[in-house]
């Protein structure tokens, strides 16, 4: 079974692929959707057939008449759970990042036109989760896929299946399309002392040293520079002495971070990402500013949620 | 069958279910044993209780202990052979116990499916129009316990809706498939026992019988005839002939019971004269197996035989209703001369019996100078002077039962005086027997057809006088002519025994014009259905098939039922799949798309990016004179489809109006 399911696969893929393309935004129709009997099915055409034989053989009209009407309600059925699909319109709304190990949100949206008619009992099954919903008094809904994560590094979850039975289970239409919906996933955060408290991770870079020019507090004047705001000048300087002056401040003060892949405590090229992605959410919490150094990448000081986004985006894909 | 996401069963999906389990047992009740009914009773009763959280399901070791006992006890009541009856019961206790452990959704589905199948055996058994009717309203409901557990969310009536939208659109393919699907004859044989409650004429009687089917109101027979109905009094229909008397019980000669072998008449030395009447006998089950015919019968159907006794037979029990046509002749001459055995069979008696009528039937023989015919008439002549008394009770006879009627009791029903005529004229040497059947009928107009019920029985008498050969003889002509002039229900209406144990029996109710009516139109579906459908069966299908297609071979029809049937499912799938297209504009749209069309005509072409608006300004002064109705339309659509919505019977009459206006615009040019 394996075997042969991991030699289909690749020509299971291209075909799917040709016919259901990668698309963010896809309506249903008869080039999507597949119907084949459930299980269900299967056993009440064994009843049919064991109907038919009776009717057949007692010779009674109306034991054939019940076996072709039940026939006809299972064939007419068929219409009835593929239109239950026909119509959707399923977009990739967005996603949500996480840490591997944690569960990716990955939002869709199903919506139907403005005439067109419900959907009920709708399956989606992404990998392992599943979820059932229905579109039939609202236009549209969004619904959120949590998928578990394990590594990190760009996280494509395949394809999404919608699935229905509905309205008797005898049949089962259901797609199998591709949102192109990914998303990065972090490396999963590992606790460690911070290097700095050893002293090697302070500060030591010169361009950190450098003040950080800010509005809070006041520090002293300096000679104007043309381009200086006309606000900071200190007009009462001026007023005496005819020279002018600005006033300089700086922001109030942060402890100041560095964080560097070289010095993380570690040997091994994963864990030194962990623990550096333990220390930016750390620190993110205190809203503490903090510089990011990977091999390849110097993300500058800075703080806040964008800053932060950056530098887990930046582990995730070095 | 991935079951994983949606492990338990619907609530509102259990509702239907147990309503549809409740009323595709209902009607199997009255056959089934009174213990399995119970049995039934307290599952369903267990199970709406856990529905309703007062009770939990039942440990497995009492559901195991239920299923191996309740198995054990049909095995002891039906026996080992499983009939139809049997196996019926076995299917529905089956059913009733697995409600007691239908937790899961597939257990569920189950159940559903097998209530299917419980439907469709009430069939083997029961074919009246309304026993459908009712059947089919079951499996609407069954349908929508299916539909309940693949969804949640809807309502009770809005799934039962749904089943109903289903099955009238698989109606069409129903009929396509029933009036041409091929009717393969039966694969294997079976032994189908039938119903045991039969009423009806048996192998033999003692004459207080048929005083019994006298008060059964249940239909034996219909006819329809092609041609005109012969009147009341010549509807005699034979069905067994009794030569055979033991001093208390008639009966059928052994050697003279059904052989395979058929006669024709001619070989019976019946010669027949035109009239003829043709007609074709809706027989109801008897579980016996002779028929029902007026004299003299012409058979055409190899499956039926006519015996010596000019009776017919079936070659197997009649455990279904059974539809078979014939010709009779109403006038014929029946065996002039009498071989000695059958001369000695036809007189056979027990001479140590009922001394005194024998003796009083000498005596007339004597007195009458041995002419036969003048003998029957002195003997119905008594009959009909003396205070004889026609009665559907009549006191209970032990021995001597000729002599005790004659002298003593004076009451009887028709086969006391059919018995007693026989009696006598065997005594004074006259062949003669008796003959039990039908007599009359109630004539239906709307179908030309007669109804023939349970409490016509008769019993008549046929002597045989040399050269003219056997000749119809009515007693009961004698002691009640109104009995024969107008068919039982008037001559027996009066009597208060009459249908005594059948207080709501239209019979009863037959002097209300109204009610006479509504019976007969009842009567007639009920007719049309048994004509029609339950009794469609290959040989219909053929004459269909001839009447259509003159030379049409087996595989070419089946193509074309195939074809047929796509066809319908094509339409069908139309139908439903219609409103499901993506692309599909609305109403108010098509009509501004109308509009657009018109002013495209007159080479003024819509630009996609432009408004209504700016488009009507740009059309203004290229139609000028038609500028206000460029207006009007431009303002409805914009009003319709970009401000606040209004109802949808505003959105029409919009809709309407720019339709309008635009075919004006078209027309103006």
């Amino acid at each position: 079974m394996i075997l042969s399911a991991t030699w289909f696969k690749p020509w299971w893929e291209r075909w799917i692929n040709k016919r259901i393309p990668p698309s963010q935004q896809v309506q249903l129709s008869q080039r999507q959707i597949f119907i084949l009997p459930t299980g269900y099915g299967w056993v009440s055409a064994g009843v049919l057939l064991a109907l038919f034989l009776g009717g057949i053989n007692y010779a009674n009209s109306l034991v054939l008449g019940t076996t072709f009407w039940l026939l006809s309600i299972f064939l007419v059925s068929i219409f009835h759970t593929y239109r239950n699909l026909a119509g959707l319109t399923i977009s990739a709304s967005r996603v949500q990042s996480c840490c591997a190990g944690e569960q990716a949100g990955f939002y869709v949206n199903l919506s139907r036109p403005e005439h067109g008619h419900a959907h009920h009992a709708l399956l989606l099954t992404w990998g392992s989760v599943q979820q059932t919903l229905q579109l039939t008094d609202q236009l549209q809904t969004t619904v959120c896929m949590a998928l578990p994560t394990r590594q990190r590094g760009c996280f494509q979850p395949g394809r999404l299946q919608v699935a229905s039975s509905f309205p008797l289970g005898l049949f089962r239409a259901w797609t199998w399309i591709d949102l192109d919906m990914a998303c990065w996933v972090y490396p999963k955060p590992l606790p460690s002392p911070l290097p700095r408290l050893q002293g090697a991770g302070e500060l030591a870079d010169a361009q950190l040293l450098n003040r950080v020019l800010g509005v809070d507090d006041f520090e002293g004047l300096q000679n104007y520079t043309p381009g200086d705001p006309l606000k900071h000048v200190h007009w009462k300087v001026f007023a005496r002495t005819d020279e002018m002056f600005t006033k300089t401040f700086v922001a109030a003060h942060q402890p100041q971070r560095l964080l560097d892949w070289s010095q993380m405590p570690s040997d091994h090229m994963e864990v030194k990402l962990s623990q550096m992605c333990y220390w930016v959410l750390k620190f993110a919490e205190q809203q503490v500013s903090f510089a990011l150094h990977l091999p390849g990448e110097h993300i500058a000081l800075g703080c806040g949620d964008l800053h932060c986004q950056r530098c887990l985006l930046a582990l995730a894909q070095s | 069958m991935s079951a994983t996401a949606h492990d338990q069963i619907p609530r509102n999906s259990l509702a239907w279910m147990l309503a549809a389990n409740l009323a595709a047992i209902a009607p199997h009740v009255t056959r089934l044993p009174i213990w399995l009914i119970g049995i039934c009773g307290v599952c369903l009763l267990y199970r709406v209780m856990v529905f309703r959280g007062v009770w939990s399901f039942p440990n497995k070791w009492w559901c195991a202990f239920l299923v191996l006992s309740g198995g054990a006890s049909i095995f002891v009541h039906y026996g080992m052979g499983l009939g139809p009856e049997a196996g019926v019961a076995l299917l529905i206790m089956s059913f009733a116990m697995k409600m007691l452990e239908m937790h899961r959704f597939r257990d569920a589905y189950l159940q559903v499916i097998l209530a299917y199948f419980v439907v469709a055996t009430e069939f083997l058994f029961n074919s009246s129009v309304y026993v459908t009717l009712y059947l089919y309203g079951v499996m609407l409901m069954i349908t929508a316990a299916l539909i309940g557990l693949n969804q949640s969310s809807q309502s009770l009536w809005q799934m039962l809706r749904l089943s109903f939208f289903l099955s009238l659109q698989a109606l069409p393919i129903m009929l396509m498939l029933f009036i041409f699907f091929p009717r393969l004859s039966p694969l294997w044989a079976l032994d189908m026992t039938g119903p045991t409650q039969t009423a009806g004429l048996r192998d033999s009687m003692t004459p207080a019988d048929i005083a019994q089917l006298g008060r059964t109101d249940r239909r034996a027979f219909r006819a329809e005839f092609s041609g005109t109905i012969p009147p009341q009094e010549q509807l005699y229909w034979r069905g067994l002939v009794f030569s055979e008397f033991d001093g208390r019980t008639w009966s059928v000669i052994q050697d003279l019971s059904p052989t395979q072998r058929s006669y024709t008449l001619r070989q019976l030395d019946v010669s027949v004269e035109q009239p003829s009447v043709e007609y074709s006998v809706m027989l109801e089950p008897t579980d016996q197996t002779h028929l029902f015919a007026l004299d003299m019968p012409q058979v055409y159907q190899s499956d039926i035989v006519l015996n010596r006794d000019f009776t017919l037979s079936s070659s197997k029990p009649i455990v279904q209703p059974l539809i078979y046509q014939l010709r009779s002749f109403l006038q014929y001459r029946a065996q002039p001369v009498l071989t000695d055995r059958q001369r000695v069979r036809e007189l056979q008696l027990p001479v140590d019996t009922n001394l005194r009528s024998q003796a009083l039937a000498q005596q007339w023989m004597g007195e009458v100078g041995d002419d036969p015919e003048q003998l029957t008439q002195k003997i119905l002549q008594w009959f009909h002077e003396e205070k004889f008394v026609y009665t559907l009770s009549p006191p209970v006879l032990k021995d001597n039962i000729v002599d005790r009627f004659l002298f003593e009791t004076k009451e009887g029903y028709c086969s006391f005086y059919a018995g007693a005529l026989v009696f006598l004229l065997r005594s004074a040497g006259v062949p003669s027997r008796v003959v039990v059947g039908y007599m009359g009928g109630e004539v239906n107009p709307l179908g030309h057809y007669v109804v023939v019920n349970q409490y016509d029985a008769h019993a008549w008498a046929e002597v045989w006088i040399a050269d003219k050969g056997w000749i119809r003889v009515d007693p009961t002509a004698a002691v009640a002519p109104q009995r024969i002039r107008d068919s039982v229900q008037r001559g027996l209406s009066e009597q208060a025994d009459f249908l005594k144990d059948y207080p709501l029996s239209m019979a009863r109710y037959r002097h209300s014009a109204l009610l006479r009516q509504v019976w007969r139109s009842f009567d007639y579906a009920s007719f049309s259905w048994q004509r029609f459908v339950v009794g469609y069966d290959g040989e219909k299908q053929q004459e269909i098939f001839k009447r259509f297609f003159e030379d049409a071979n087996a595989l070419w029809l089946s193509l074309m039922v195939l074809a047929v049937v796509l066809v319908i499912l094509g339409i069908i799938a139309w139908f439903i799949l219609r409103t499901g297209s993506p692309g599909r504009a609305d109403e108010l749209n098509r009509a501004y798309q109308y509009f657009c069309d018109v002013c495209a005509k007159q080479g003024l072409i819509r630009k996609p990016q432009e408004t209504p608006n700016q488009f009507a300004r740009r059309l203004q002064p290229a139609m000028p004179t038609q500028s206000a109705q460029i207006d009007e339309i431009t303002q409805l659509y914009v009003q319709q489809q970009y401000q606040l919505p209004t109802s949808a019977a505003a959105k029409h009459a919009a809709v309407r109006r720019i339709r309008e206006v635009a075919r004006r615009l078209l027309r103006d040019g």
